[in-house]
C-alpha cells in the first residue's frame, strides 16, 4: 500500500513540475516548495547525525579533543550577530585554510604538470592516419586557443599570430558549443527519467 | 521581407510550450515503440569498462555515490551497471556519499543490483557508510584513515563490527584497487581526482552529467582513467558490459528528445537570419 501511495504521490509531482514548460504556476511553485522542504529537513536529519557521531559521541567517550571543531561549529553561529560577526572570520578561516592546503598538494600535479605532460600528441601514429590527424588538430587547437590570450600578439600585428588567435577563438567557440550541447542532453536525460516513470511505471503502459 | 519576414519572425520566436510540449510528446511516444537507436561505445566508457574488468575477486572498490534525485535517471542506471560488473568479479565495495541526499538512494540502487543473489554479505562484501561532510579535506581524510574519520555505517552499526572495514589499514589508500565517483557537483570529480589519481595515484572512474564532461576531460585521461558520460555512458556501459538495464531503455528517448532540439534549434536559427538578426 505504501509503495502506491508512494508512486502516486511522486507521479502527481513530476506533472506538477511539468506545468513549468506552460509557465509559471502555482501548481509547479507548490511542487519545487515540497521538495525543498523534503531536502532541507533532510540535510537537517543528515548534519545533526554528523554532529552526533563525529562530535558528541566521541566527546562522550572520553575524546575530548573533539569539542574543539564543536566549539569551532558554534562559533560561526556568530554570523548571525552585527556585534560578534568578527568572532565567525575565525572557523571560516580556518575551514579555508584547511581546504586550500588539502587541494594544493594536488593541484600543481593533477592541474597543471600532468596536464601539460598529456598536451604533447604523437603527431605521427604509424598506420593510424586518422589518430595522426586528430593529434595535430588538438595542437594546433591548443596553441590557437593559448595565442587568443597573448594580447601583445594584437601589436605586433604579426598576420600568421592573428590568423592563429582567430582560429583559436573559433576552437573556442566550438568547445562552449559542445558545453552547450551536454547541458541540453543533460535536462533531456533527466526528463526523460520521468516520462519513463510516468509511462512504464505509473500508467504502466509499456 | 514581405511574407519572409513574416515566417521569420514567426520561426525565431516559436512558444516555449510548444517545444515542451513536442518534446514531451516525442519522449513518450518513444517509450512505447522504441526504435532501437544504435548505442556507438565511446573510448571512454571501454576504458571505465577495462578499469572494472581488470580488477581481481578480493579487490576493493572505493564509491562516492555523490548524486541526488535530480540526476537519478541516469546515474543510478549507470551505477547499477557497474556494480554488476564489478559483483560479477567478486570485487568487494565501499559506500561513502558527499551529497546529503545519497544516502537514501543507497537503498534503492542495491535493491537493482541485487549482491546477495551472487553470495554478498553486508558488512563482509559490501558497506555503506552514509553521508561525510568537509568536501576535499574529508576526500583526504577517507583515503588516509577511513576507520580514524568513520566510526560507524549508515544503520549506524560501529565500522569495528564490519570484517571489510578492517581490510582497511592506514594509509587507506594502500588497499583500494578503484575509486569510482558518481555525482553531479562540479568541484566534487576534481576534488576526488587530486586526492585519488594526483596523490595515490590510484586507478579513477567517474561518472557525471553530460555538462560536466567539458571540465573533466582535461584530466582524461592521464588522471581520470574513465569517464561515463551521463545516460549515454550508462547505456554504452549496459551494452559493453552484457549487463542491460534502464539506461538503454532510456537512450532512444535521449536520441529523440536530442532530435527535437535539433530540429527546433535549426527551425530558430533560420528564423533569425530571415528577420533582422541575420542582416545585423
Amino acid at each position: 500500500m505504501a509503495d502506491v501511495i508512494g508512486l502516486w504521490i511522486s507521479a502527481i509531482l513530476t506533472i506538477m513540475i511539468t506545468t513549468l514548460a506552460w509557465k509559471d504556476t502555482p501548481v509547479s511553485k507548490t511542487a519545487e516548495h515540497i521538495y525543498l522542504g523534503v531536502i532541507t529537513a533532510n540535510s537537517i536529519v543528515m548534519a545533526w547525525g554528523n554532529i552526533d557521531s563525529i562530535g558528541i559521541q566521541k566527546i562522550m567517550s572520553g575524546q575530548f579533543l573533539y569539542i574543539i571543531p564543536v566549539i569551532l561549529g558554534i562559533m560561526a553561529y556568530a554570523r548571525y550577530s552585527k556585534e560578534n560577526f568578527w568572532i565567525y572570520r575565525y572557523p571560516i578561516a580556518l575551514v579555508v585554510g584547511i581546504g586550500v592546503g588539502t587541494a594544493m598538494s594536488g593541484l600543481v600535479g593533477g592541474s597543471v604538470i600532468d596536464q601539460i605532460k598529456s598536451s604533447f600528441w604523437n603527431l605521427n601514429v604509424p598506420g593510424d592516419i586518422g589518430a595522426s590527424l586528430n593529434n595535430l588538430i588538438m595542437v594546433v587547437t591548443l596553441v590557437s586557443a593559448m595565442m587568443y590570450f597573448i594580447f601583445t600578439i594584437k601589436a605586433t600585428r604579426s598576420p600568421i599570430a592573428i590568423k592563429l588567435s582567430t582560429f583559436g577563438r573559433y576552437a573556442m567557440m566550438a568547445a562552449f558549443g559542445y558545453s552547450f550541447a551536454n547541458t541540453i542532453a543533460t535536462r533531456i536525460n533527466q526528463y526523460a527519467g520521468r516520462i519513463a516513470f510516468l509511462m512504464l511505471e505509473w500508467l504502466q503502459l509499456g | 521581407m514581405g511574407e519572409n519576414g513574416g515566417i521569420g519572425k514567426t520561426l525565431a520566436n516559436l512558444p516555449t510550450w510548444l517545444y515542451f510540449g513536442l518534446i514531451i510528446i516525442a519522449m513518450a511516444y518513444i517509450t512505447l515503440y522504441p526504435l532501437g537507436f544504435p548505442i556507438p561505445i565511446s573510448d571512454q566508457t571501454r576504458y571505465v569498462y577495462a578499469a572494472v574488468d581488470a580488477l581481481e575477486p578480493g579487490d576493493i572498490m572505493f564509491v562516492d555515490m555523490g548524486y541526488e534525485s535530480g540526476t537519478i535517471a541516469f546515474m543510478e542506471p549507470g551505477m547499477v551497471a557497474v556494480f554488476r560488473h564489478a559483483i560479477s568479479k567478486g570485487v568487494k565495495l565501499v559506500i561513502v556519499s558527499s551529497a546529503v541526499e545519497s544516502p537514501m538512494l543507497v537503498g534503492r540502487l542495491m535493491e537493482k543490483v541485487k549482491p546477495e543473489a551472487s553470495g554478498y554479505v553486508y558488512g563482509e562484501d559490501w558497506v555503506h557508510l552514509g553521508y561525510f561532510a568537509g568536501g576535499e579535506p574529508a576526500y583526504a581524510s577517507l583515503l588516509g584513515d577511513i576507520n580514524g574519520l568513520v566510526t560507524e555505517d549508515y544503520q549506524q552499526t560501529p565500522t569495528s563490527e564490519l570484517p571489510l572495514m578492517q581490510e582497511l589499514g592506514t594509509p587507506t589508500a594502500d588497499d583500494i584497487d578503484l575509486v569510482g565517483i558518481w555525482t553531479a557537483g562540479g568541484d566534487v570529480v576534481e576534488g576526488w581526482i587530486r586526492q585519488a589519481a594526483v596523490k595515490y595515484d590510484l586507478t579513477f572512474i567517474t561518472e557525471v552529467n553530460e555538462m560536466m564532461v567539458p571540465t573533466l576531460l582535461p584530466y582524461y585521461p592521464i588522471n581520470c582513467d574513465g569517464i561515463l558520460n551521463g545516460g549515454i555512458g550508462a547505456a554504452e556501459y549496459e551494452n559493453l558490459s552484457g549487463f542491460a538495464g534502464e539506461a538503454i531503455k532510456l537512450s532512444d528517448m535521449m536520441t529523440m528528445g536530442g532530435l527535437v532540439v535539433l530540429i527546433f534549434l535549426i527551425l530558430g536559427n533560420i528564423g533569425f537570419f530571415m528577420t533582422k538578426g541575420g542582416k545585423s
